[in-house]
């Protein structure tokens, strides 16, 4: 008997008088549709007035069988399900996906590919963490406002994925052995008239946000983990640094030629809500950073590596990871020797996140429990793919 | 006063600066031939319909104009399509609101489920009859207005709770909960700012208030603007307006009392919101900025046009409110009312009280005497409030929320102490 | 005052007085009670305006309709496991004879009242005459009135204090909230089950 369990038992001991003095809990369903699931999904929290004493999550409802249906389709073919596996990251899973594959193909990409890769995948991060910090704020209560602050943002992002790629949120645009299609000529002006903007609308937000006392009350030592929980639970993202470890995979596990940029991890102190908020707003502009060194040292050169349409991997299994807006985000091929992948697995970080949703939420409000939830910042198509 | 003469169409019917005298010539038309019961029937039809028709069309300007002040805080258009710029849009809301399916959920308790839609008019109507739009302009000008105004509106929770219960679903249970707890918490408030007008003005009329602000040319938000900050947010509070909506709080409890509501049913409730909000923003112009009068002008404007341009101004405030401020929690919410406003509002009754017993027992002169008490009053103000936000602030300011940028450390736990170790010896 | 809209009004809220009044005893759910005591209520409140008795008709809707009936609800809805349908109890004779014994007495009194002064002229100015009959005549009834009131709310404010044991919990999260040690929230809230080996959950060397 730890000191902790002394704890945990004289905790539930409360809840037994609670009940005992006559009280009735009342089991109250959030979702499957509701305003702050963020998609279809189901949480189920036992109140107590307006505590939170169990919670239980259900999902599956937004299950599309994706990596089932992978192995029925080569490898080219199966990159188009990443987009939709997190459709708020699309370029971040495009890339995972393609360096496992190219693990499995022993493929190397190019400089010009690397870099465009690099220059994509953290735009998808600025784009990304607008939305998850808007959002957060609107289930704070604000009401809308900064979600559409937010949003101007990350229009401009998928601007810049439409006249690269033609699409804004499923972009299908990495490739096994590179990138799709070449930068356009009016990619890297824009991307330089937004880089020059955004340190002046960062400064905007943190003036708006940050001191805001209603922020500080609703989001300030709420949804708490501490970082031995968060790393028992294996969380990672955005959700782990806060509670003030810093793992990063762009620095812990380099690819595509992180090693080669300079930047820093932002951590947080408490692990709560707050905390995890203000380490999105810090990464945004610690992926500015990346693209400033970036934009002027794209190399030349080819952007895609030369591997066949229905290239067939050896025999074997590749697992590659990625930071994603969200977290680790892992592909785990394994290969029959055909051209389509024998096994398909996604590591989502959401699910995983998810999970601690349950820990951090018993104890607070309901109120505190959304605000919670929506600072894990889930996509549901991640969840159940 | 220049070359003219006010007295010369004071009192005509065409004198549209105080619509009462239209009023007033009819009802003497019906004495003249009719019983006197006619024409006090005739005045009340004459004043509920002026209401109503006042009433009607704004709610359908307003809608617009939220929604479209609205959008211009989140940096968009707003609505822009339904006739000239979008002003048609409240319209078609309407008929497709009126052509949905009306539900109703199988358990519900049928009869009071049907209405709380209706009756929550009854509440939002009747407090503008003690509203006055000019000297002699109020339907019925009450020598206890200002509690006919809260009598009134605290009887709407009860219309919430109805709609809350019949629906035999937890979201609007709980917003029907909130709604109540709420709205009981912070009609204390609301009264003992409102105590502090009739205290020191000696009247309960909404008129009298009104009037006594212009004999003494001093608007009550100078004299005692803790009491109108604290009215202002206790209406916001019992408006469900953010930061105080929680009781139908979007991302938390759906749409709280009125979930179960489909069609035309929830656009009542919409409606009324909107016209609660109107009427209270029209009292707080009323109460602290002086009414129809102003500093004269009510002689050449029409009063009533004074009194809606400053209605609108308060309005527009609450919609800045409603753009900007995310939503408090109810339990903070509610240690804010029984903790912070109440003992202030509490205190400038005293104050009030003090200062009105000297104004009247030594006989001052108010020209000299109320600024001195305004300023006296403006910096009490400032000091409850800076007083309040060192009390809640003070945790925070202790430990600032920042990040810490690692550049060279990857890792974990070990890492994470090492880091938290680092920016605590950089303090 | 007009004689036919005086009757009319006074017949019309009599009506739904006594109508709403006779709907609670007939009323077999308790909520729906509530709404017709609240019906009953209004109908007094009109009574008091055609008596030109502003003030009271306005403090009765303040009071009984905003307040009184919204406690009722309260009463109801916080009631665990009580009934929420007026069923039969054994209560139900002495209920009766207590209920004779009232009405007997109102219709005494009311009988036995000389109703002259209700015809003179409406006071004018109620409120103040109230304010300060309540100061100076009857102040001593009104004082106790501010006592009684009071220990009503520290009794309220007692019976709602949570006891020592889970006060002390309280107590020591707010602690470790304000000390900024946020592990120890997380311990009181919900202790880690395991203890974790220093940098098990991620490795130095990131893997792979």
């Amino acid at each position: 008997m730890t000191s902790a369990d002394d704890t945990r038992s004289a905790l539930s001991g409360t809840i037994e008088t609670l009940a005992g003095d006559g009280s009735e809990p009342v089991v109250v369903n959030l979702g499957p549709q509701h305003p702050s699931t963020h998609g279809v999904f189901r949480l189920k929290v036992t109140l107590d007035g307006e505590i939170v004493q169990d919670a239980e999550m259900r999902i599956g409802y937004l299950h599309r069988s994706m990596e089932k249906l992978a192995e029925e389709r080569t490898y080219t073919q199966n990159i188009p399900f990443t987009d939709r596996i997190d459709y708020l990251a699309a370029m971040s899973n495009n890339l995972a996906y393609c360096l496992a594959a190219e693990e499995l193909l022993g493929v190397e990409v190019p400089p010009r590919g690397q870099a465009i890769r690099v220059l994509f995948a953290e735009l998808q991060r600025v784009a990304s963490h607008a939305m998850a910090n808007g959002t957060f704020i609107n289930d704070c209560g604000a009401w809308h406002t900064p979600l559409f602050y937010m949003f101007r943002d990350r229009e401009r992002v998928l601007d810049m994925f439409e006249m690269t790629c033609g699409a804004r949120l499923t972009t299908n645009y990495m490739r096994i052995g590179g990138v799709a299609f070449d930068l356009p000529d009016e990619l890297l002006p824009t991307l330089r008239s937004f880089l020059d903007d955004m340190p002046d609308r960062i400064a905007s937000y943190e003036d708006l946000l940050m001191e805001n006392e209603i922020l500080h009350a609703r989001a300030r030592g709420i949804g708490v983990i501490s970082p031995e929980m968060a790393i028992n639970s294996s969380l990672s993202g955005p959700i782990l640094r806060a509670t003030g470890v810093p793992w990063d995979l762009r620095k812990a596990n380099p690819y595509c030629g992180y090693e080669n940029y300079e930047f820093d991890i932002p951590v947080g102190e408490q692990g709560d809500c707050f905390d995890r908020f203000l380490v999105r707003m810090a990464e945004v502009k610690q992926s500015l950073r990346i693209l400033n060194q970036l934009i002027d040292n794209i190399p030349d050169g080819p952007w895609l590596a030369d591997v066949p349409l229905h290239a067939r991997p050896p025999e074997g299994e590749a697992y590659a990871r990625v930071e994603s807006p969200r977290g680790e985000l892992g592909f785990y091929l394994v290969s029959d020797g055909s051209p389509a992948p024998y096994r398909f697995h996604c590591r989502p970080p959401s699910l995983i996140n998810l999970s601690a949703l349950k820990e951090m939420s018993i104890g607070g409000t309901l109120a505190d429990a959304i605000v919670t939830l929506g600072s894990i910042d889930i996509v549901v198509g991640e969840i159940d793919r | 006063m220049s070359g003219f003469d006010l007295a010369v169409v004071l009192g005509a019917w065409y004198d549209f600066r105080d619509l009462n005298n239209l009023s007033r010539l009819i009802t003497e038309w019906i004495a003249d031939w009719g019983p006197d019961w006619l024409s006090s029937i005739v005045t009340g039809l004459l004043g509920s319909l002026g209401i109503l028709a006042v009433i009607g069309p704004t709610l359908l300007v307003l809608i617009w104009v939220e929604r479209k002040v609205i959008a211009r805080f989140q940096q968009r258009y707003g609505p822009n399509r339904v006739g000239p710029k979008g002003l048609l849009q409240p319209v078609a809301d309407a008929i497709k609101l009126i052509l949905k399916e009306q539900l109703a959920p199988r358990a519900a308790d049928k009869l009071i489920f049907f209405l709380p839609p209706v009756l929550i008019f009854v509440p939002g109507l009747l407090i503008w009859g003690v509203l006055p739009f000019g000297p002699r302009m109020s339907v019925a000008d009450l020598n206890v207005g200002v509690l006919f105004l809260l009598a009134v509106s605290g009887t709407g929770v009860l219309v919430l709770f109805m709609a809350g219960w019949s629906s035999n679903n937890k979201y609007a249970l709980f917003g029907a909960m909130r709604a109540v707890a709420m709205s009981i918490s912070y009609e204390v408030p609301m009264v003992l700012a409102l105590l502090t007008l009739v205290v020191f003005s000696g009247t309960m009329s909404v008129n009298g208030i009104v009037e006594w602000q212009q004999q003494e040319d001093v608007i009550f938000i100078l004299l005692f603007p803790l009491s109108a900050i604290a009215f202002f947010f206790a209406a916001s509070a019992e408006l469900n307006r953010t930061p105080a909506d929680i009781s139908e709080a979007e991302s938390e409890i759906v749409a709280g009392y009125h979930t179960e509501y489909s069609g035309m049913r929830f656009g009542l409730f919409y409606a009324v919101e909107l016209g609660n909000t109107l009427v209270i923003s029209a009292f707080i112009a009323t109460f602290f900025l002086g009414g129809w009068w102003l500093w004269g002008l009510d002689q050449w404007v029409p009063s009533w046009i004074i009194l809606l341009a400053k209605t609108g101004a308060v309005y527009f405030l609450l919609i800045w409110t409603r753009g900007t401020l995310p939503r408090l929690r109810i339990d903070q919410l509610m240690s804010f009312c029984w903790k912070a406003l109440v003992p202030a509002t509490l205190i400038f009754v005293a104050v009030a009280a003090v200062e009105r017993t000297l104004l009247v027992t030594q006989g001052w002169d108010t020209t000299i005497a109320l600024p001195i008490m305004a300023v006296i009053n403006i910096a009490l103000t400032l000091g409850a409030v800076m007083l309040f936000a060192r009390l809640a602030r003070s945790e925070r300011l202790r430990r600032p929320a920042r990040t810490t940028l690692v550049r060279d450390r990857v890792g974990g736990l070990a890492a994470a102490r090492e880091v938290a170790s680092q920016a605590g010896g950089g303090d | 005052m007009s004689s036919f809209g005086f009757h009319l009004a006074f017949w019309l809220l009599a009506a739904m007085t006594v109508g709403g009044a006779s709907m609670i005893i007939v009323s077999r759910n308790l909520i729906h009670a509530v709404i017709y005591l609240v019906i009953s209520m209004l109908g007094v409140a009109g009574l008091y305006l055609t008596l030109s008795a502003d003030f009271i008709a306005v403090v009765q809707v303040l009071i009984y309709v905003g307040a009184i009936s919204v406690l009722m609800l309260f009463a109801i809805m916080l009631t665990p496991r009580a009934e929420r349908n007026n069923t039969e109890t054994s209560l139900k004779l002495p209920a009766a004879a207590v209920m004779v014994l009232i009405l007997t007495a109102t219709v005494f009194v009311a009988l036995d009242t000389d109703w002259g002064a209700v015809r003179q002229a409406a006071l004018a100015d109620q409120a103040r005459l109230i304010g300060q009959s309540l100061i100076r005549e009857y102040v001593l009834p009104f004082e106790i009135g501010a006592v009684l009131l009071t220990a009503a709310l520290v009794g309220a404010i007692a019976l709602a204090r949570h006891d020592d044991e889970d006060a002390a919990i309280h107590a020591q999260s707010l602690q470790a909230e304000a000390d900024g040690t946020a592990e120890d929230v997380a311990l009181l809230t919900d202790p880690p089950l395991v203890e974790v080996e220093a940098d098990a959950g991620a490795g130095e060397d990131g893997g792979s």
